[in-house]
């Protein structure tokens, strides 16, 4: 019973510090996995940040267990975050918020009902420094939708900005918002009816 | 929108009360954690939470991660909005036997 207890140790030793080592090993391959398996819960925007962030803070946490302890926790926490309404409508609202306030900015200047034509003014004057006669007046509006991508939209922004890879410039970013926004709201915007002719394309 | 208040439940508290003791420092999400002992799983989903409300906002850090030899962290700040309304809420709660419960 001795010698069986005594060879018991051992192997529990011996497989125990080969288990431990390969934990070791495999660990930034798990962790990367939950963290990765974590942000799938997250709206698609949302991934790339999150797990760029996740990937970051684990290297801050000292220890393998405290690390796989942080990334199995993330998938708890995202899973809840989803399956919770109140947060769930928090993640999307990012998205939302900054399409409703490009919107209301649009409904606000009465350019929302051309919305074929401020596609097109956007698209000439993307960089805004020639003088357009009917745009300029405009101008500060445009900005403010601008800074609102920059605020409200920071996430999406900056999902446009990874996916461009460099080879786009910050306005031709906020310009393809600026036509996702108009797409995704021709409902919207199509009620709005244009109540005077002063938008004209030069 | 976003810019419903968040619930603020005990974890959210604590959240805000790091930020609040000092809001112009900006603080990972690794720092937070480290100085409130949240699990990653509940702070995440506050920062969330708090970002989309506009209490807080982040950014990535400034610097070049194959010069420091690390990665670029995620840098959460109070925006001033944030601490009136994390004030307000604080205000609302009174101490009682050594933690916060909100006022009758």
């Amino acid at each position: 019973m001795a010698i069986l207890t005594v060879v018991g140790a051992l192997a529990l030793s011996v497989f125990g510090k080969l288990l431990a080592d390969e934990v070791k090993a495999l660990r930034p391959k798990i962790c990367d996995a939950m963290i990765k398996c974590a942000a799938s819960q997250l709206l698609p925007f949302q991934r790339e940040r999150y797990i760029e962030q996740w990937r970051c803070d684990l290297e801050e946490i000292p220890g393998d267990l405290s690390k796989l302890y942080f990334a199995v926790d993330l998938i708890r926490g995202t899973w809840l975050a989803r399956v919770s309404p109140d947060t769930s409508q928090v993640m999307l609202s990012a998205i939302e918020n900054s399409e409703e306030v490009a919107v209301r900015w649009f409904v606000f200047l009465e350019i929302a009902c051309w919305r074929e034509k401020v596609r097109l003014i956007i698209e000439d004057r993307c960089c805004l420094d020639i003088a357009c006669p009917t745009f300029v007046a405009h101008r500060k509006w445009y900005e403010q939708i601008l800074v609102s991508f920059a605020e409200s939209g920071e996430n999406l922004f900056s999902e446009q900005t990874k996916l461009s890879c460099g080879r786009l410039s910050a306005s031709m970013i906020a310009k393809r918002m600026l036509q996702r926004v108009i797409e995704n709201n021709t409902a919207k915007i199509s009620n709005y009816k244009p109540c005077a002719d002063y938008l004209k394309i030069p | 929108m976003g810019m419903d208040s968040p619930r603020l439940s005990g974890p959210t508290l604590q959240v805000l009360g790091r930020f609040l003791d000092n809001p112009s420092t900006g603080l990972s999400g690794a720092d937070i954690a480290k100085q409130t002992g949240l699990a990653s799983g509940t702070l995440y989903p506050i920062l969330m939470r708090l970002e989309s409300a506009k209490w807080l906002k982040s950014a990535w850090e400034k610097i070049d991660p194959s010069k420091e030899g690390r990665p670029r962290k995620r840098i959460y700040e109070m925006t001033s909005f944030g601490v009136l309304q994390s004030r307000a809420a604080f205000a609302l709660l009174v101490p009682a036997s050594g933690r916060l419960q909100w006022q009758s």
